[in-house]
């Protein structure tokens, strides 16, 4: 019986041990390799909830760009923009709202916003950099958009 | 005889000859007179009728889930907006009810960019303040967001300092036309403009009283009176007064002229501002716009023209009482009401809204947005164009940042008896969003009645150390790290001038070899300048360039300490590209412009341009939270504030002291010192941080944030302050670094100090 008891200590103590080596061989593998910083919506959202009345915004924004309602989007997605300016999916339709209105210039300025916001998402980078790339078509500077283009390409998001 | 009969007749002929003349001649001066005074009638008619003061607007309050709406202002906007607070949960348009937990909201209608808002009733659920969720009742669904509507914060008169909210007849409600013409003129629709009975009754009255007691005026004649002639009572003028009145009537139908009538009586006075035009004293003494007035208040405005001064309620409640209930009884026994309507409508008491007469809210602001559209609408004009003026003006904040200043400057005067004797003690504040260069607030000096100079944005100052992070942010781009390593111990520089220039530290004390982090948190000048010179001032001097610095900047070696001289506003611009990672955006004050009918003039959207990398940005933030971490911007915990990133700044002998910061996505930057450059001897972190601080905790405790300070795309490790290393388990203070590459942080050492 006290063997049995013994025994059974010996691998609770094993176990516990095996747990705590493989916790602490994780812990410094994240040691050893920064990690990019990238707060994803999620993340925000909990920061707080006024993330999503701006996503809401920007959602009514989107809808309004889709029916050719320019002028109201852009009240929209200025409002969702003032209340979180580190929503990218906003930073990206504000670019659509004045490419919509010929300001290739403003809309390349928040495509590129809307790239750097979209940090460590691959796909919607790819979204906002096709969307940069057409800004630059639109203002003529061909290899510039080239260049973007084949970035990614080779960052095979494409 | 037959000669002296001739002569006679030729006598005779030649006086009815002269006679004719005459009368020809006057008959041609009276025509040409008529035609005078009906082309006078006539211009002023056809053109622009009234000069309309040019109004300006805050921003809307705009009410979301997770704001403070108690400290944020919704009562205070409430208030200014002229909403009653009922017990009941409120059944119009107007009306306002705190229950426990929810507000409910009967909005008013009202115009602002995105279109109309019509009238709803909203509830506001919350916890403590901070909003939950918000119902639109109407359809049951949850709002996102909600607009309150915009507070007037200035108005541009013009000589006569008139106010009028135009109206067109259809919006006054029969009462109102009712109780005006049974009281001032019974036969308007019947007459030409001149009511013979009435003239005939006054002019008696007069012969008896021997002076001019009565003018039994119609309408038409009050109109002329008002729009053309001069209030004084003589016969000429009441003669010009008939022609005029008639011209008036020819040309115009009975509607034109009654619409015409509505928008110039006069009703009252608001300070040394004249309230003209049922629409304007609508909302002066009642709040609301004047098709949604009731019975009784159609016959107290009615009533008031006849003397607005003696029966306005605002003087005398109990004349204005007296007054409305006998037009009411005038309209009852004209048959215009029913006895039920009249027995409800005298029944209720005289309430007005109340006002407040020449409070100026904002006025640096409101002078510095008005120069920014002086090309298209010169100031003078503001005064008879009638445009309204939407700014990005954050009425709380504003309130919040004059407190602040009034606090900080008494109290700087209480602990420095010496400063109250020179009375020159100023200060500036700018509040930004930096995300869209929206200015939030400003001030521009301690008392805009004593001084209407904007320091904000005129007034030229040195700017210390507030300048350092443009060539920490240079070290970055070229290379280097937070915990690259700089020398800082005494320094000597041969200028062009063959001089030398020796930079010493606060206190002159000195520290050795000292990362980065902790040459900007203690704001080191010989390490500073050391790294200027390293990194070169022409790179520094580009950089300053692309900020948006201007051209007090020299690629000098002064510049890295700040010699050159620069405005807050301008200071405030350079910040916000840390804080907004990356962009350098147009300063704006105004959001946009209408006409007096609200049509839309001009829409300033949001414009961004992105001048630096946001990783370096991001690294930039990191270094100046820990300014108020471990460096000169620590006393900002004792106030509660943490992880705020910011900047002390001290010119020579504490003329200028100074502060900017931000946190949350709102940016603040706070001068203080004299016009006249006096040493005052105060420092950036005794001076302007307190004025800060205590604008920022209200802000931060009651607005969310703006999500805009979370770094991103950097790498994060913990370092030693003191040698940049990595930590060891004796390192007092330990910092989490924010690096450009993971190599950066890979190359790191273990801590060499402790």
């Amino acid at each position: 019986m006290m063997k049995k008891t013994v025994i059974k200590l010996f691998y609770i103590f094993a176990i516990t041990i095996m747990i705590l080596a493989i916790g602490c061989s994780k812990r410094s593998i994240y040691k050893d390799i920064p990690q990019r910083t990238t707060p994803s919506y999620e993340i925000r959202k909990q920061i707080h909830p006024s993330v999503i009345a701006a996503e809401k915004l920007t959602f009514e924004g989107k809808r309004q760009i889709e029916l050719g309602q320019i002028d109201k989007a852009f009240n929209s997605l200025e409002q969702a923009y003032s209340i979180d300016a580190a929503n990218p999916l906003t930073a990206l339709y504000l670019s659509y709202a004045w490419a919509a209105k010929n300001d290739f210039e403003q809309a390349l300025q928040f495509a590129k916003r809307a790239r750097w916001l979209y940090s460590g998402q691959p796909e919607q980078i790819r979204k906002a950099m096709h969307q940069e790339a057409e800004c630059l078509k639109k203002l003529g500077r061909i290899s510039e958009a080239n260049d973007i283009i084949n970035k990614i390409h080779a960052l095979g998001y494409e | 005889m037959s000669k002296t009969k001739k002569k006679s007749r030729n006598k005779k002929a030649r006086v009815i000859s002269f006679l004719l003349l005459l009368s020809l001649l006057l008959l041609t001066i009276g025509a040409f007179y008529v035609v005078f005074l009906g082309a006078n009638v006539l211009i002023r008619c056809q053109g622009s009728r009234w000069d309309i003061p040019s109004k300006v607007y805050s921003a809307p309050l705009i009410l979301y889930p997770g704001i403070n709406f108690k400290k944020t202002g919704l009562y205070k906007r409430l208030e200014n907006l002229n909403y009653i607070q009922t017990k009941t949960i409120p059944a119009m348009p107007g009306e306002f009810s705190i229950r426990k937990g929810i507000v409910y909201l009967y909005q008013r209608a009202f115009l602002y960019s995105d279109g109309q808002q019509e009238t709803r009733l909203v509830k506001i659920y919350h916890n403590k303040g901070i909003i939950q969720k918000i119902i639109d009742t109407s359809n049951r669904s949850m709002l996102g967001s909600m607009k309150i509507a915009p507070v007037e914060i200035s108005t541009f008169y013009g000589e006569q300092r008139e106010e009028r909210y135009l109206v067109v007849l259809d919006q006054i409600p029969e009462d109102l036309i009712n109780a005006t013409l049974v009281l001032e003129d019974r036969r308007f629709f019947t007459h030409i403009g001149l009511d013979f009975k009435g003239i005939i009754r006054a002019f008696s009255k007069n012969i008896l009283s021997g002076r001019i007691r009565e003018g039994g005026s119609t309408i038409t004649q009050q109109l002329v009176k008002n729009l053309f002639l001069s209030p004084k009572k003589t016969y000429w003028r009441k003669f010009n007064e008939a022609i005029m009145a008639m011209i008036l009537e020819a040309y115009y139908t009975k509607d034109e002229i009654l619409e015409m009538y509505f928008n110039e009586v006069y009703l009252g006075q608001k300070g040394s501002v004249e309230i003209h035009g049922v629409g304007e004293a609508a909302r002066f003494y009642f709040g609301r716009p004047v098709e949604k007035l009731t019975l009784d208040q159609c016959a107290l405005l009615a009533g008031l023209i006849r003397a607005p001064s003696h029966y306005s309620p605002y003087n005398d409640a109990k004349a204005a009482k007296i007054r409305r209930n006998l037009t009411l009884k005038i309209l009852f026994k004209e048959g215009k009401i029913s006895k039920k309507s009249y027995e409800t409508a005298i029944s209720k008491a005289v309430k007005t809204v109340g006002f407040v007469y020449g409070k100026q809210h904002a006025p640096y602001y409101v002078d510095y947005a008005i120069a920014q559209i002086k090309d298209l609408y010169p100031r003078e004009t503001l005064s008879s164009i009638g445009i309204n003026i939407y700014t990005t003006l954050d009425m709380q904040i504003q309130r919040w940042s004059k407190e602040a200043v009034v606090n900080g400057l008494t109290r700087l005067e209480k602990n420095h008896p010496h400063l109250v004797d020179t009375d020159k003690l100023q200060a500036a504040v700018v509040v930004m969003e930096p995300s869209t260069g929206r200015i939030l607030a400003m001030v521009g000096g301690r008392d805009y009645q004593k001084s209407q100079f904007n320091r904000a944005t005129q007034a030229y100052r040195q700017s210390g150390s507030l300048i350092k992070p443009l060539v920490y942010a240079q070290a970055i781009i070229s290379g280097y790290n937070e915990s690259s390593l700089v020398m800082d111990e005494p320094i000597s520089i041969n200028l062009d001038d063959n001089t030398i220039w020796s930079p010493s530290n606060f206190n002159d004390k000195y520290f050795g070899e000292v990362p980065l982090l902790k040459a900007l948190s203690l704001s080191l000048n010989s390490a500073t300048v050391r790294l200027a010179m390293n990194i070169g001032l022409e790179d520094i001097y580009n950089l300053s360039q692309k900020t948006g610095l201007g051209d007090n900047i020299r690629p000098i070696p002064s510049m890295a300490l700040g010699s050159c001289e620069v405005t807050p506003l301008e200071m405030a611009r350079f910040y916000s590209i840390f804080a907004s990672n990356g962009l350098l955006n147009l300063v704006r004050t105004i959001h946009h412009l209408t006409d007096k009918d609200g049509n839309q003039l001009e829409m300033k959207r949001i414009r961004i341009h992105n001048v630096m990398d946001p990783a370096i940005c991001s690294v930039m933030t990191n270094m100046l939270q820990c300014v108020t971490a471990y460096g000169s911007g620590r006393s900002l915990a004792y106030i509660g504030i943490k992880d705020a990133a910011g900047k002390t700044g001290t010119s020579n002998d504490g003329r200028d002291a100074w502060f900017a910061g931000y946190i949350n996505g709102y940016l603040a930057i706070v001068w203080v010192g004299s016009d006249d450059n006096t040493p005052l001897g105060l420092s950036g972190s005794e001076a302007a941080l307190p004025i800060w601080g205590e604008i920022m905790h209200k802000i931060i405790t009651c607005y969310p944030p703006k999500g805009i300070n979370i770094p991103m795309g950097i790498f994060m490790k913990k370092i030693c302050f003191d040698s940049g290393g990595l930590p060891k388990r004796g390192c007092p203070n330990i910092w989490n670094g924010a690096f450009k590459s993971s190599e950066d942080i890979q190359n790191l050492k273990k801590c060499n100090i402790h």
